[in-house]
């Protein structure tokens, strides 16, 4: 198990390394380096605009820039005036020591940004993770349990519609219904747990809630209870599922000790495509709802053409997304004895 | 293969070619017809609508109307009208040409690009192998909508380089199914054969393996046509996809956002024409899938 575990870690080193390559190619895709857009201001001239060129690294090879990037140059010294010897300590710490450079707008570092947002966009997913397995695992066993019924057919039905909204347009929908119209829920925003001012003020917080987790954890439904409804009639035609029948047990116990615990599995392996799901998902559900998180400050550094910030947010997503996969692979070992490496 | 007509009735040859016999399934499955014959009509009203609305009703679409915003709907405008009083059906089938156009012609590039690439790493195997499986992991590692919020920010672009950015990540699950398909094709014996025989190994490739792994492909691609579409109106909503004023589903939706307090029939009709397009794609797969895989039938 230890050595599978040490063997999978390691196999997500060349993905986490493409991911790197790939974000570093389309920053430098990317139209306009922080210097060229100063070229418009008089007071730079353009020997100045040189020296900011070559402090920056700008006219290094792409090599070095990429290394610069991953590892740090405050190792180096960087030539400001152009005279072939080093004069200024770099002070760049690079990616690998969570360096993810500085928003241009904001002029803060990138990873002190993303980590304001993160309690905001991990509560919304870790919310509608939770509340989307527990449906999802309920609707696909009813289903299953209640196979061919109008009960089946209509969890069934609810699961394929369920992946085929968009989830802005639902977003927009519960909006119109319970926030405009019936005025129960808020229209968006989020209410700090921590704020003192809120006090147990829970259903506060309760209620900005609701609405952006069912759109988020909608998918997740669907796509679970589809997949655990297919698992559970594919156990139940097993031999052992007769044998359990023949020795007398009845239905319930057949079901709740042989099916359900063989169908829910599997469900782990779904952890990694869910959170991919999640993480594209939460950037429009935060948009739609005004939750200030992590993909409503992309959307807002996209307008502002805010690069570092945005790229340090993709590399941010997708390495939790790596992790993640990573993790359902080693949960998955872990549930299921069959699994022997 | 030729069979003697005399020792075996012809209809019997007949039922045993693989797309026929899924043929027949299909039409014996009413949910993958009706969402067959729902695409089809769509189709057929978002691409012959536009030009006899302008053409031959002679009404200018972008004729812009002060006095009729935010009709509800009427006779006169079956589905209302929008906050620049334009006829919202009129709107739907113009954006609907470009929704539907992602959805077939990006699905079908990226199809043909995912069959490529896939039955290149799986028979090839090696290094090549290796290389394109590192970046299929690695893409697929990226968020897709990240991804294609990054091009088109860096890009800005047009309706056709769009459908070419949806279809440059689409190919990603296709490749990855194709592949592993292809790895447990290459290695059985009518392959051997053909090898023996002394088939090179282009011929191998496009005549042995790609018949085999064809079914997987159109059912992949189907269920990636409603995928693409979801993406496309997401990336729209966020203002990063085709532009307006040319409407597409998405960017209506995200007009509608802004105005939806003067009737909700701005936000609904866009958001039902993309689910019932994405979710007759999706049925159509399925059902694409128990006709040509009639082991896996779902239940």
């Amino acid at each position: 198990m230890t050595k599978h575990l040490i063997r999978r870690l390691l196999q997500a080193v060349p993905t986490l390394f493409g991911i790197t390559v790939i974000s570093f190619l389309l920053m430098q895709a990317a139209p306009g380096d922080p210097v060229s857009m100063l070229t418009f201001n008089p007071e730079v001239t353009a020997e100045g605009s040189a020296r900011l060129r070559r402090q920056l690294g700008l006219d290094d090879p792409p090599l070095t820039q990429y290394l610069y990037w991953l590892v740090g140059n405050d190792w180096t010294q960087i030539d400001v005036d152009g005279d072939g010897s080093g004069d200024v300590q770099g002070v760049r710490k690079g990616l690998l020591r969570g360096d993810l450079g500085n928003s241009l707008v904001q002029k803060r570092p990138v990873l002190e940004l993303i980590t304001e947002r993160i309690p905001a966009t991990m509560q919304l997913m870790l919310s509608a993770l939770l509340v989307g397995y527990s449906a999802g695992i309920v609707l696909g066993l009813i289903a299953a349990a209640r196979h061919g019924s109008v009960i089946d057919q209509a969890i069934r039905f609810f699961s394929v519609v369920g992946t085929s909204l968009p989830g802005f347009w639902l977003g927009l929908l519960l909006i119109i219904i319970f926030s405009v119209q019936l005025k129960w829920l808020p229209l968006g925003g989020r209410q700090d747990l921590t704020d003192p001012d809120a006090g147990l003020a829970l259903w506060d917080v309760a209620s900005h809630m609701i609405l952006p987790v069912s759109v988020l954890a909608m998918g997740i439904v669907a796509s679970i209870s589809r997949y655990v409804r297919a698992e559970a009639l594919e156990i139940m035609g097993h031999d052992y599922i007769r044998t359990a029948r023949a020795k007398g047990l009845n239905e319930r116990s057949v079901f709740r000790s042989h099916v359900m615990r063989n169908a829910l599995i599997p469900v782990a392996t779904l952890l990694g495509p869910a959170l991919g799901g999640l993480i594209g998902g939460s950037v429009i559900t935060e948009q739609v709802f005004s939750w200030p998180g992590m993909g409503r400050m992309v959307i807002t550094a996209i307008s502002q053409r805010d690069f570092p910030l945005i790229m340090g947010t993709v590399l941010f997503s997708s390495v939790i997304f790596t992790l993640g996969v990573l993790l359902s692979d080693i949960l998955y070992g872990l549930l299921d004895p069959r699994v022997r490496y | 293969m030729t069979t003697d007509p005399q020792s075996r009735p012809m209809n019997i040859s007949r039922r045993s070619t693989l797309w026929g016999s899924a043929f027949r399934r299909l039409l014996q499955d009413r949910l993958t017809l009706l969402a067959a014959s729902v695409l089809f009509f769509l189709t057929f009203v978002c691409v012959l609508g536009p030009p006899v609305v302008e053409n031959v009703l002679k009404v200018d679409v972008e004729s812009t109307s002060v006095r009729d915003r935010y009709k509800p709907p009427s006779a006169e405008h079956p589905i209302g009208t929008d906050h620049l009083g334009r006829d919202l059906l009129i709107r739907l089938l113009f954006g609907g040409r470009i929704s539907l156009a992602v959805a077939y012609v990006a699905s079908t590039v990226s199809m043909s690009i995912g069959v490529m690439v896939g039955i290149l790493a799986g028979f090839v195997g090696g290094v090549v192998d290796d290389l394109i499986l590192w970046l299929i992991t690695t893409l697929s590692s990226i968020p897709a909508l990240f991804l294609l919020i990054i091009a088109t920010v860096i890009w800005s672009p047009s309706a056709e380089t769009l459908i070419l950015f949806l279809a440059g990540l689409g190919w990603i699950e296709t490749a990855r199914l194709i592949r592993g398909q292809t790895i447990t094709l290459k290695h059985q014996e009518y392959v051997l054969a053909a090898r023996a025989l002394g088939s090179t190994r282009l011929r191998l490739m496009v005549r042995h393996i790609l018949p085999n792994v064809l079914s997987i492909a159109i059912i992949s691609m189907t269920i990636n046509a409603g995928a693409l579409i979801l993406l496309e109106s997401g990336l729209s909503f966020l203002g990063l996809g085709v532009q307006p004023p040319t409407p597409t589903w998405g960017n209506m939706l995200t007009e509608a956002r802004s105005y939806f307090d003067r009737g909700i029939h701005l936000v609904f009709f866009p958001g039902i024409a993309i689910t019932v397009t994405v979710l007759c794609f999706f049925l159509f797969g399925d059902g694409l899938r128990d006709a040509l895989d009639p082991r896996q039938a779902r239940r």
